[in-house]
């Protein structure tokens, strides 16, 4: 066992870190505020010089624009970009989720088309699989795709999408065989947003960020934006939701949230007496710093089983419960610590952090459903890694 | 970086198995428990005999992480021997002391165990709050007062004793049980804790002169880790029983195993243990490093406190009312993990620990 990062890995953080530090300007926090005030996580300025160091693709060979970097060093990036509170609108499932799926069952003519636009970071896929009858049980879903002619014809809806408001192309999962069993009849489209039929609407979440209803009313989507095979769309999606990140983004996060509970405990008294004198407040503080502690080795862990070519499986499961119900604990013992400042917004003058304990309220929730609930986070130990009977 | 037990260490892990398959099946356990031994001594021989004890000492260009592979093998096994508190915390007193080399190689060889006295009623591993006391003379050291809670105490035979000196400072001493007198108490796990009183029995320090609290602090910090792998060891078998019974048991037609409850319970077990499992070895890599590892220690075994309680409880809950009969190997398991809670400290000192590095001055 070595927990230990190499020299290079470690030089590597602190560029990253130093990259952060220096590019978060009060010109370029403001312009993610203004984006945040819509709805939007969004930074262009930051992503212009993002786009430059080649760190979004950097998992990606270098003929293909990447910088054929190791899945610990995008560990790495992605725990900073947790810790500085980087938007990642413009490349979390385009890179990670679409650009993966193009270059792993992608046609060359889609591969030569999307993936150096994707590199360069011109361009922005949403993820179109939920519908309000299919969340955890996607394959169920719905929305059609009939084949007419050279084209097909997409008629459907699609809810709980982030960014489509913003981006050029979906990601969409459609059902073009309604005879076949439920998993053998979906097929993979990218679809351009621009076409005409597609209708998207506003939906709005409590942690502010806007999301979005789509409508397709019979729209034309040419057979070269399949992507993958027909009808075998279930099984590419699996495959592209197995190579999943590794989660240190959360753990950025939550280092974050600790450093800064950290600072609040030990500058505030109440009550007439300092919080950080307090028993009861330090225990709570400890118990979260163990668990942070865990996440991190747990999410390095990840990244460490991809980095030997070892897809994981259930290890990732089981991160992905800890991450998500740790996230839970620290949001809710935040606010016993913070007090009635926990509930203030960002704004107002007793808001701890800029509002960054009182913003985990309204997102902690997301964190228990979003890219499968932690109800199918543990059926996946459970089957798969545990083998227990269905 | 490599998550996973290296080749070597892989090679241990097998052979160690392979040993406690056959020198320490459940049968040797339950007899060892139904005795007045306060630990199994034939094998301790054995695995001292097989040079395996000494993986518990931190050496120069070897790896604690070896002995926290077979800590946790020993746990598996439930092996009602003191590897954590007379190998690790006696054991790393000892170690490099060459007045009391001679017993030191006796230890390690299985020939002899040295039991770790530090706790009495008053004090938790604390000795600053011990009720004892080592007077000092001008040729020698004299200790006055109780020790309980002991590990493997036989009624002769050295054991370190860890106190306050009379001007206020905390030493470890070397002294012989026969000078004081030795009860035993049975406890949850069947094991016998025993407890000691020296009425001015003559101790040396070990180490000559003296090891620093420090030191004494590191080799209590270091038997927590291997006491955290330990409980990793008994958590992973007992899991498994509760899983394999979970599979096989049926109820209203089908197995157990195929209800959600369980699945989500068994799923959630598994994530703590495996959370516990990496704090315990990055810890004992922590010593490795050469670093300070009292917060790795601490965060390991209060990580593994916690696994322990929940997971003794629902594992043993997946066998229903088998689950508290002692002919099944469970509440064996289930009792040990209950007792592994409360061996190595307060819980909250440990938490204590944690806290203090953020939240104090430094």
């Amino acid at each position: 066992m070595d927990f230990a990062f190499t020299p290079e890995q470690e030089a590597f953080r602190r560029e990253v870190d130093e990259f952060f530090r220096r590019e978060l300007t009060p010109a370029v926090l403001a312009e993610i505020e203004e984006h945040q005030a819509r709805g939007d996580i969004r930074c262009p300025t930051l992503e212009r010089k993002l786009v430059e160091t080649g760190w979004l693709t950097m998992q990606w060979p270098v003929e293909l624009g990447g910088l054929g970097r190791s899945n610990v060093d995008a560990a790495i990036f992605n725990e900073a970009t947790g810790y500085y509170h980087i938007p990642d609108g413009l490349w979390g499932i385009t890179v990670g989720t679409v650009g993966n799926a193009i270059r792993a069952f992608g046609s060359e003519e889609q591969k030569k088309k999307y993936l150096p636009w994707i590199a360069k970071g011109d361009v922005i896929f949403s993820q179109g699989f939920t519908e309000p009858e299919a969340g955890s049980d996607l394959a169920s879903l719905k929305t059609r795709a009939v084949a007419d002619g050279d084209d097909f014809l997409v008629t459907g809806q699609k809810v709980f999408i982030g960014r489509a408001h913003l981006a050029d192309y979906i990601y969409l999962a459609t059902r073009t065989d309604p005879e076949a069993p439920k998993h053998r009849g979906l097929t993979l489209f990218l679809v351009d947003l621009k076409s005409p039929g597609i209708d998207i609407r506003p939906l709005w979440l409590t942690n502010g960020i806007r999301y979005n209803h789509i409508f397709f009313d019979g729209v034309r989507v040419p057979r070269s934006s399949m992507l993958g095979e027909l009808n075998r769309g279930w099984y590419h999606m699996t495959t592209t939701l197995d190579i999943e990140r590794s989660g240190t983004r959360s753990v950025g996060e939550y280092r974050r949230l600790m450093e800064e509970l950290a600072k609040y405990i030990k500058r505030t008294e109440r009550n007439g007496r300092k919080l950080a004198e307090d028993p009861l407040v330090r225990a709570a503080y400890a118990k979260l710093a163990i668990d942070v502690e865990a996440s991190r080795l747990l999410c390095y862990r990840i990244a460490w089983l991809q980095s030997t070519g070892t897809i994981p499986n259930h290890e990732t499961s089981i991160t992905s419960l800890w991450n998500r119900l740790l996230g839970q604990r620290i949001a809710n013992e935040g606010l016993r610590i913070l007090g009635p400042a926990g509930q203030i917004r960002a704004g107002g003058e007793s808001a701890v952090a800029g509002g960054m304990f009182e913003a985990l309220l309204r997102s902690q929730l997301t964190r228990l459903h979003a890219g499968g609930t932690v109800e199918v986070q543990r059926q996946v130990i459970a089957l798969r890694g545990l083998g227990l009977p269905r | 970086m490599n998550y996973a037990l290296n080749e070597t260490q892989a090679m241990l892990r097998r052979s160690i198995r392979d040993v406690l398959e056959r020198e320490c099946p459940i049968s040797r356990v339950r007899e060892i428990e139904a005795s007045d031994s306060p630990y199994d001594a034939s094998l301790w021989r054995r695995l001292g005999r097989l040079g395996m004890l000494e993986l518990g000492i931190v050496r120069k260009g070897e790896s604690f992480v070896d002995g926290l592979v077979l800590a946790e093998e020993l746990g598996r096994a439930i092996a009602p021997i003191p590897f954590a508190s007379s190998i690790v915390a006696s054991g790393g007193l000892l170690a490099g002391s060459g007045k009391h080399a001679a017993i030191f190689a006796d230890l390690l060889a299985g020939e002899i165990v040295c039991p770790f006295a530090i706790s009495d009623d008053l004090s938790n591993v604390d000795p600053w709050n011990s009720r004892s006391l080592a007077i000092r003379r001008t040729s020698d050291v004299a200790l006055v007062g109780p020790k309980s809670f002991v590990e493997a105490l036989p009624t002769v035979g050295p054991l370190v004793f860890v106190t306050k000196t009379d001007n206020q400072i905390v030493r470890a001493y070397l002294v012989d049980a026969s000078l004081g007198e030795v009860t035993y108490e049975r406890t949850t796990a069947g094991d016998l804790l025993g407890s000691i009183f020296f009425e001015g029995a003559l101790a040396e320090e070990v180490g000559g002169r003296g090891p620093s609290v420090d030191r004494v602090y590191a080799a209590i910090d270091r038997a927590r880790i291997a006491h955290a792998a330990n409980i990793c060891g008994m958590a992973a078998r007992s899991l498994e029983m509760a899983i394999d019974y979970a599979k096989t048991r049926i109820q209203f037609g089908r197995p157990i195993g195929s209800f959600q409850t369980l699945q989500h319970r068994l799923a959630d077990l598994t994530t703590s243990l495996e959370a516990t499992r990496f704090l315990t070895y990055h810890a004992g890599w922590t010593v490795d490093q050469g670093v300070d590892f009292d917060v790795a220690a601490a965060m390991a075994l209060h990580s593994a406190i916690d696994v322990a309680e929940q997971l003794a409880i629902e594992t043993a809950h997946i066998f229903g009312g088998y689950g508290v009969s002692v002919d099944t190997d469970i509440q064996l398991y289930y009792r040990r993990l209950r007792a592994a809670e409360v061996r190595w400290g307060d819980a909250g000192q440990l938490l204590e620990t944690v806290a203090s590095k953020d939240l104090d001055p430094v």
